[in-house]
């Protein structure tokens, strides 16, 4: 972190803030039908997963520094906060994409294989909030109720809320992550360099 | 028509959140967009929130009055569904209202004297300026698509994905990067990166109206806070 070369600078900020609001227009486009219906909501992170990918590529061709994730993961902890977002999808995201930028960085986020990984890592946070609903399930209802949601989307949360579930939305986010990924890595090479948008 | 300190702003938000996280939905919603209206006209943005304001006296008559006539599934994501915006509408209200209200100047200067670090100032910043310019780009790039007939709908991207994400997609994309550089180099031009203290030619300091601002929100905080807990235990 401490190399000179790492060093974030004005520019990157600001391209930090752009595709900051990319990744959540296509969390919103792509994951918030699913979170507003209860018997669908275990697929927000699939969903999430579907569009960012070219987005994430793309962010990380254009600022290749450990930084700039760890970034968009604190602006989006903060402005799920205060759109009221449960704390494990928040911190779930800003671990994530710390963990994202580091296993980037090892080949400072040249190698396309790492970088593959670090999309599938991030996308993973954004089950942060399903975790904790699996391993400590009364105090997510408790903390749920208490901010206010229904308890009838609580109750149909539950009835869908099995093992199998759990199994599927972890296999499907990585297989559409890797797709997304994949998709992605294959606009870098078709078209973003050619354009010469990114060296 | 008055001006706040934008910290007065962040602080109401904060009790706007607050007043979302602790207080069930009910009769306490209305009273709190009231507040929020009448704080969105003082500050001057009347059109706006009496549109916002109507909206929600729609929805809240339909959950009233109208949705004992579904029955079975689709009441029960209907007023989930309405539960959710419910919950949500007074913290979007006030950050329209905020948002609205703000000048990226003012907001800067006051989260400088904050001393919040500038590497989550400086994004932030960037996220509201640049939403509008991304949904103009966005209507743009579907308006000049949609002579070529191609959309965005499901039924278009079945019958040649490729195409759309090469001809929709990619653009937002290719706007978006350019959109950084142009918009970096003003900043840089106008000195973001001066390392120095930053100074503003605004005055920003709480005043009068900032006083009476935080102890209305306050005061209706507590009381709301404090009837809700007695009627409940």
């Amino acid at each position: 972190m401490n190399k000179k070369g790492d060093k974030l600078n004005a520019r990157d900020f600001i391209i930090t803030g752009i595709f900051s609001v990319l990744f959540l227009m296509a969390v919103m486009i792509g994951g918030g039908p699913f979170a507003a219906i209860p018997s669908l909501t275990f697929y927000f992170p699939i969903g999430a997963a579907v569009l960012a990918g070219p987005i994430f590529m793309l962010f990380i061709a254009k600022v290749p520094k450990r930084g700039a994730l760890a970034i968009v993961g604190v602006v989006e902890c903060i402005l799920g906060t205060l759109t009221g977002m449960h704390w494990g999808l928040n911190f779930g995201i800003l671990i994530c994409s710390i963990i994202a930028a580091v296993i980037a960085g090892f080949e400072n986020f040249k190698n396309q294989k790492l970088n593959l990984v670090a999309y599938i890592v991030y996308c993973i946070g954004a089950m942060g909030t399903y975790f904790v609903f699996y391993f400590n399930r009364e105090s997510w209802i408790s903390f749920m109720l208490q901010k206010g949601t229904e308890q009838s989307y609580i109750d149909v949360m539950s009835s869908v809320a099995t093992g199998k579930m759990m199994l599927i939305m972890i296999v499907g986010t990585i297989i559409v992550a890797s797709l997304s990924g994949l998709l992605g890595l294959r606009l870098m090479r078709k078209q973003f360099v050619k354009a010469g948008i990114v060296e | 028509m008055i001006r706040i300190d934008p910290r007065t702003k962040m602080i109401l938000i904060a009790i706007t959140l607050l007043f979302s996280m602790l207080i069930p939905t009910g009769i306490y919603t209305c009273l709190w967009i009231l507040l929020i209206a009448i704080l969105g006209i003082l500050l001057g943005r009347w059109q706006k929130t009496v549109r916002t304001v109507i909206v929600f006296a729609v929805l809240w008559f339909i959950s009233l009055y109208f949705l004992s006539l579904f029955s079975g599934t689709a009441y029960i994501s209907l007023m989930v569904w309405l539960g959710l915006v419910f919950k949500c509408y007074p913290c979007c209200m006030m950050a329209g209202v905020v948002i609205g209200t703000t000048q990226m100047g003012e907001f800067m200067a006051a989260m400088s004297k904050w001393r919040i670090p500038r590497s989550v100032v400086i994004p932030l910043a960037i996220i509201f300026r640049y939403i509008p310019t991304l949904k103009e780009d966005w209507s743009h790039i579907r308006d000049a698509m949609a002579f070529r007939g191609i959309s965005f709908s499901p039924l278009c991207f079945l019958k040649n994905p490729g195409t759309v994400i090469d001809a929709l997609y990619l653009p937002v994309l290719v706007t978006a990067c350019k959109s950084a550089d142009e918009l970096s180099s003003s900043a840089i031009t106008r000195g973001i990166e001066n390392p120095g203290k930053r100074t503003s030619r605004l005055h920003i300091k709480f005043g009068m109206a900032d006083g009476v601002l935080l102890l209305v929100f306050l005061l209706a905080f507590v009381c709301i806070l404090a009837i809700n807990k007695g009627g409940s235990v």
